[in-house]
């Protein structure tokens, strides 16, 4: 594995907390913090990555994952070409070994009973390296003179409180040092420091970079400090990674909005420096309801189209333009607004007429088209049928042997990208093959590479079969064969749980309904809800349009087309079912926008806006951007 | 036209170990309309000497000398300095000369009375002996502690002087409605009807950029940045001419910063108020001050126009504190730490506070405290090779 260069991979990284709301919400949806949702990046071998972010923005979380502090909720953090999570057993202290840490606070995280000396040597001895007490006081006394604290006699038999605060804070290295890490991640190592001190700490990491080569995941709040220390920089916003590139890349050439309003706020060393002002609009939302589509889109102010609008945005500025004062017109028509993420449900009164409202909307949203992107997201507005929803039940699918086969087949190839140089796999697996019930993956030449291999794929199937992939419970055996330099992964049939289906089914019928051509159809259908093992499907319109969608999935399931093969037997009935007493309603649907990717714009420089999609630089086309921009 | 003048300020606090010298003969002075920035690493007395100003020292807090001199008109300033300087340390010289004003007005004010030149001036001499400007000669016990209920310095402080505090997270008393707060503070101090007082704190909530109506909110459903604005419209609540703003962004993300400081430069504008600014942080200073003070250890090293010191550095703590600063602009430079660490001020070193850790220090720098050094003027600093190490310290701009 010597020839990759990535020590560290990061691959949609999530870790929720859930939020307890006290006894009256038991019963209730659990809401979730999304501290860390989705974040990707690399940490190469030598290079000090740059974790930049507001407080609260989830980049202590990423750096606690990383060290196994906390559980990931999803995603993988692929240590060495090991998923961490799975690590068990003794390979946990070799891990925890590799990868230590630096805390904030210097005055926390040291003992205060115990000397320099034994807070050095504890990890030596928890380790167990070093032969006798005279060779680990030896590397105590090494780790403390490269962290700079000569002559190490001096301060071995101190205790914390004998130290300054970059004293202890070079303590700290010290201990991280004296295992000889493979990784080390610093989580605002200076934050707590005095200013004339923080500079020595930060030239002394660097210098142990220089000497060891250890990388680091630095984390920090403040720009100038990674912009320092750090060879590449990832910016954090709401628990996502919005921008990655050369630290030199994002101080001069910034892409994504936030990056630019962030690195325009910084204050300079400078009075004569005066620095101009995007004022990005309101404060971080929380993370606990963070916004669909584009999470920066609310205050971002080169937002357009297609950055994911949502129900709420529109009753905000709905508010704003004075259409929900007790006078207007359509306030009088609405008793009631209900958002739910790209759709939204007006409850109309009693004495209006539904169809003057839907007249109504439509007219304020064709005005104000042009002044602000988000009405330029509106789909369709129509009257929605509220009395009945078509119900989609599944049940459980047997999956063949071959067909098991076939699909952790693809799943491999569409997520271990071992061609890719700095996949942990790359130089070992050499090629996949499918052939019939089983899976051969063959392993370039080196018996060491064939365990790798194996124990890579053995975590790879475990770790889908606990997260979301019960069906492989069907891949019986995996078995190396030193002859052939092969690793055969063997499956029987098995069988696919129903919510399992439910999520296919629902997926299916979504990909399909675009593709289709169907039109106004697709367009007015309601975004699909899956319940258990029941996916409901609502349309908006009249109901004509029902009984059309009713036939078309009908179609979908029953229809005997190759891609949709197996449908028929996944689903055990299709029917309209009358759910509440019809209320007379009108819906909005918006343009559904997922997260923006990282998007690669060239040179390692990568960024999560729509603005740079398919690695465009520059602006949306107009037909897509509305027309003020930046809209105010 | 000076508005605060800080002449000699020494404040001690007592310990079980002895006395912590935080702040130990600083002087300064600030114009009306002026912001000074105040800049030190923790510990240095920055905030103590601020607290002095406002007379809101801890309890163990002791005024060993030094006077604060506020809205003192500029003739009666400088008779005090002429006086000063000529009955310099004779208390009975001064005793004497304050009988034979004292006589002299009587017989004048008699004589012509009224407002007359003459008396005016007779009765600004009286000011100037009797040092009748000076704040902490208002609440000075004898022990040097300060008299925090003084009744003349309770009309001064937030009418005249406020303060933003350190932190606003925790400034707000978290069972009561920010506004009440803003409300109380008002009533208190003036008497108006309490719904004139409301009507005032929603304008003052209208002008610091939060919506009106969040007047009846509580303090922990603002945010961090609102609760800054929030403490600014309690500081700015009875119309103070100065305003002492503790670290006002220091547990604030910079977008939220940059918010605050736009704001205290608008204050600065619409409002030609003057601020004294304390902070660790030289990016902040730099934005945001005409006149720049740079503590260590309880003493001024430099203080300057803005420009002046971050240019014409003339100290060698300010070049080392510039020096390890990082900056986002301009080309990337290693850092240089400062060796050593800040001073234990319980017994700060001998001489220059900084000797032990400067690289230019001699004998003489230990032996002796290095008295200011005129670079140019307005810019002072106090080293005594200021005037040789200016050239070698001075960035290249």
């Amino acid at each position: 594995m010597s020839e990759t260069n990535t020590i560290v991979k990061v691959r949609n990284l999530k870790k929720y907390f859930e939020l307890r709301k006290g006894f009256l919400s038991i019963g209730k949806d659990i809401t979730y913090v999304k501290a860390v949702d989705g974040v990707d990046f690399d940490m190469r071998s030598g290079e000090i990555l740059g974790l930049v972010g507001e407080s609260g923005c989830g980049k202590t979380t990423v750096g606690r994952l990383l060290t196994r502090l906390e559980d990931p909720t999803d995603g993988f953090v692929f240590f060495l070409g090991r998923d961490i999570a799975l690590i068990e057993g003794q390979d946990v202290k070799v891990f925890r070994r590799n990868i230590q840490m630096v805390f904030q606070d210097p005055y926390e995280s040291l003992n205060p009973r115990t000397t320099v000396t034994q807070t050095i040597m504890e990890p030596l001895l928890n380790h167990h390296i070093g032969e006798s007490p005279e060779e680990r006081l030896e590397m105590v006394v090494q780790a403390m003179e490269d962290a700079g604290l000569a002559p190490a006699k001096e301060y071995l038999n101190r205790f914390p409180h004998e130290l300054s605060g970059g004293q202890r804070q070079r303590v700290a290295i010290a201990r991280a040092l004296a295992v000889k890490p493979r990784v080390i991640v610093a989580d605002e190592p200076v934050s707590m420091l005095d200013v004339s001190i923080r500079a020595g700490v930060l030239n002394l990491m660097l210098d142990l970079r220089e000497k060891y080569g250890i990388p680091y995941l630095f984390i920090t709040h403040d720009i100038a400090v990674a912009r320092y220390i750090s060879d590449r920089m990832a910016v954090m916003y709401l628990g996502r990674v919005v921008e990655l590139a050369e630290t030199d890349e994002v101080i001069s050439n910034p892409k994504h909005p936030y990056t630019q309003a962030l690195l325009l706020a910084v204050p300079v060393p400078d009075p004569d420096a005066k620095h101009g002002r995007i004022d990005i609009k309101g404060e971080v939302p929380s993370a606990a309801d963070i916004p669909l589509g584009c999470r920066f889109r609310p205050r971002c102010p080169k937002a357009f189209k297609g950055c994911g609008w949502e129900a709420r945005d529109f009753i905000d500025w709905l508010g704003e333009k004075g259409y929900l004062a007790e006078d207007n017109k359509l306030r009088q028509a609405i008793a009631s607004f209900h958002p739910d993420g790209f759709v939204l449900r007006m409850t109309v009164n009693d004495g209006a007429d539904p169809n003057a409202v839907v007249d109504l909307v439509k007219d304020l949203v064709a005005e104000g088209r042009r002044a602000h992107p988000l009405l330029d997201s509106v789909e369709v507005i129509d009257t929605l049928m509220t009395d009945r929803v078509i119900e989609i039940d599944c049940r459980p699918a047997p999956i063949s042997a071959d067909a098991l086969a076939a699909e952790l087949f693809t799943l491999l190839e569409s997520t271990v990208a071992y061609e890719e140089p700095d996949h942990p796999m790359h130089g070992i697996i050499a090629d996949m093959r499918l052939e019939k019930n089983r899976l051969i993956v063959s392993v370039g030449d080196d018996a060491q590479n064939l365990k790798l291999a194996e124990a890579f794929l053995e975590d790879y199937i475990r770790h889908h079969r606990r997260r979301n992939r019960p069906e492989f419970k069907g891949v019986k055996s995996i078995s190396a064969s030193p002859a052939n330099m092969t690793v055969t992964l063997t499956c029987v049939a098995s069988k696919e749980p129903a919510v399992k289906t439910a999520e296919d089914v629902a997926a299916h019928i979504e990909k399909r309904l675009a593709a289709e051509g169907t039109g106004d159809l697709a367009k007015s259908t309601l975004p699909i809800e899956t319940k258990k093992k029941r996916v409901r499907v609502r349309i908006l319109g009249p109901e004509s349009n029902w009984s059309r969608l009713l036939e078309a999935l009908k179609e979908l399931v029953t229809a005997n087309r190759k891609e949709d093969e197996g449908f028929a037997q996944r689903v055990s009935r299709i029917r309209i079912k009358t759910v509440k007493k019809p209320q007379k309603t009108v819906a909005t649907k918006f343009i559904r926008a997922e997260e923006p990717p990282l998007f690669d714009v060239g040179e390692g420089h990568q960024v999560a806006c729509y603005l740079f999609k398919g690695g465009r630089l520059g602006q949306p086309p107009a037909t897509e951007r509305g027309s003020g921009q930046p809209w105010a | 036209m000076v508005l605060l003048e800080v002449d000699d300020l020494k404040v001690h606090f007592e310990i079980q170990d002895g006395w912590v010298k935080a702040v130990d003969g600083v002087s300064f002075s600030i114009d009306s309309g002026e912001t000074m920035g105040l800049v030190g690493e923790s510990g240095c007395g920055k905030t103590t000497a601020a607290y002095a100003i406002t007379q809101l020292l801890p309890p163990n807090g002791r005024i060993i000398g030094g006077r604060i001199f506020f809205k003192e008109p500029p003739r009666v300033a400088a008779y005090r300095k002429e006086y000063d300087e000529k009955l310099k340390e004779s208390p009975k010289a001064r005793q004497r000369e304050l009988s034979r004003v004292k006589r002299k007005l009587d017989r004048v004010d008699q004589a012509i009375g009224g407002s007359a030149p003459e008396v005016e001036e007779l009765k600004d001499r009286l000011a100037a002996l009797n040092y009748s400007f000076d704040l902490i000669g208002l609440s000075k016990r004898k022990d040097g502690s300060l008299d925090d209920y003084n009744e003349e310095i309770r009309k001064i402080r937030w009418t005249q002087i406020s303060m933003i505090f350190q932190g606003a997270m925790n400034a707000f008393n978290p069972v009561f409605k920010v506004g009440d707060q803003i409300v109380e503070a008002i009533t208190l101090h003036e008497d108006v009807e309490e719904s004139v007082a409301r009507e005032r704190a929603r304008e003052l909530f209208e002008f610091v950029g939060i919506a009106p109506d969040r007047i009846d909110n509580y303090p922990h459903e603002f945010s961090g940045g609102m609760k800054q604005r929030a403490m600014i419209a309690l500081a700015l609540a009875l119309n103070p001419s100065f305003i002492i703003a503790d670290e006002p962004t220091t547990a604030l993300d910079v977008i939220t910063q940059d918010r605050i400081l736009a704001e205290i430069k608008r204050l600065q504008e619409q409002l030609k108020m003057a601020m004294m600014i304390i902070t660790h942080d030289v990016s902040v200073v730099a934005e945001v001050s005409d006149k720049i003070g740079v503590m260590y250890a309880g003493l001024i090293m430099e203080i300057g126009q803005a420009s002046q010191v971050f240019k014409n550095t003339a100290h060698p703590y300010t070049a080392g504190l510039l020096g390890s600063f990082p900056s986002i602009k301009g080309e990337k430079r290693r850092l240089v730490s400062i060796p050593g660490f800040p001073p234990d001020l319980v017994s700060p070193p001998t001489g220059c506070p900084f000797h032990p850790r400067c690289q230019y220090a001699q004998k003489r720098c230990r032996e002796e405290r290095p008295e200011g050094v005129t670079i140019e003027p307005g810019h002072v600093s106090y080293c005594h090779f200021a005037n040789k190490l200016w050239e070698k310290l001075r960035r290249t701009a």
